[in-house]
């Protein structure tokens, strides 16, 4: 696991301009007084400013639990279990990806996207990292043009977990939208996933 | 005897098998330990870690046990009435109803267990074995 250092995350963040939770770290400190939110509300959950009206009246907790916040959709990930891939989502996020997804039933479309993006010399060049995409496959928005990075194994395997999890539980049909949040993203890597 | 061969690419570094109505708060949450094993299992689940690739991952449903010498991921309860099999971050798909809807013996083998080289997995119901149907050099497929 990567050291943080103060130079990773911040300007990440500041672009998402965030929700942010970042307590146990200098950091953490600088980038909750720059967007001026109380150090309580900003323990929570991370999404781009445009959503924080959209979790706002829902815990962590239960957006663990219940995977939805009233009527929405949420498919949350926990930087906690998987530091890289939530850097990678909020990178994302901070190069304008969306965080507001629509699901995608097809299987084979899936596969297209999937294919397009961590094509077979992306794989052998990430390997023994594991391609993580972002827009989901399993989203409309994923494939062409979606972001790739190399994360561990095990936090791949967590997140199709998570992923699965939120989608059976919402009983997702094709085209829902789902909203895809950061959990105790204090544990958010500051670094990218070395290998 | 072979009662289903499914082609799977897998998704999120793993192939899932087991049964989607089986509570989601209960599917493995991929442990450390498990990782370590490469298998990650619940009551109702069974999900095998497989690195990154473009192939396809064979999954054979069978009945009987396995032979000796197969490279065994799991061999406990798994409680499943219609299985799906999977690639990982996805709902149902790919299902076989199966004729009893409880916690049932399952064996599941695979070519090695090596993570990076799991191409073929084989899920064995050693209760539906039917002595009046043998497997013969026909069935060897």
């Amino acid at each position: 696991m990567s050291t943080k250092t103060k130079s990773g995350l911040l300007p990440i963040l500041l672009a998402v301009g965030a929700v942010v939770a970042v307590t146990q770290t200098d950091i953490a400190q600088e980038v909750i007084n720059s967007v001026d939110i109380e150090e309580k509300e900003a323990d929570e959950v991370l999404v781009p400013p445009s959503f924080r009206g959209r979790v706002k009246e829902c815990t962590p907790e239960q957006l663990t639990k219940d995977r939805r916040c009233k009527d929405l959709p949420v498919v949350p990930i926990d930087a906690e279990k998987m530091p890289y891939i939530a850097r990678h989502i909020s990178v994302a996020w901070s190069t304008g990806q969306p965080a507001l997804l629509h699901y995608e039933v097809d299987l084979k479309a899936r596969e297209l996207k999937n294919r397009s993006v961590c094509t077979p010399a992306r794989l052998a060049e990430l390997k023994p990292k594991s391609c993580d995409e972002y827009p989901f496959k399993s989203a409309k928005e994923g494939g062409p043009g979606a972001s790739t990075q190399g994360v561990p194994t095990i936090e791949q395997n967590r997140q199709g977990g998570a992923v699965g999890r939120a989608y059976t539980v919402n009983r997702l049909q094709d085209g829902d939208a789902f909203l895809v949040v950061i959990i105790n993203p204090g544990q958010i890597a500051t670094e990218e996933f070395e290998g | 005897m072979l009662l289903l061969r499914q082609p799977v690419r897998p998704s999120h570094g793993q192939v899932c098998l087991g049964d989607y109505k089986s509570d989601p708060d209960t599917w493995p949450e991929w442990t450390d330990a498990e990782f370590e094993r490469g298998v990650a299992t619940s009551p109702g689940m069974i999900f095998i870690s497989i690195d990154d690739t473009s192939e396809f991952v064979i999954v054979d449903v069978r009945d009987g046990t396995p032979s000796t010498g197969e490279a065994v991921l799991f061999d406990g309860v798994l409680d499943v009435s219609t299985l799906s099999v999977t690639g990982g971050g996805t709902t149902t798909a790919q299902s076989l109803l199966l004729p009893d809807s409880r916690e049932q013996k399952v064996t599941i083998t695979a070519n090695g267990t090596d993570r990076s080289n799991i191409r073929h997995v084989t899920i064995h119901f050693p209760e539906y074995a039917d002595p009046d149907m043998p497997d013969g050099a026909w069935m060897n497929l």
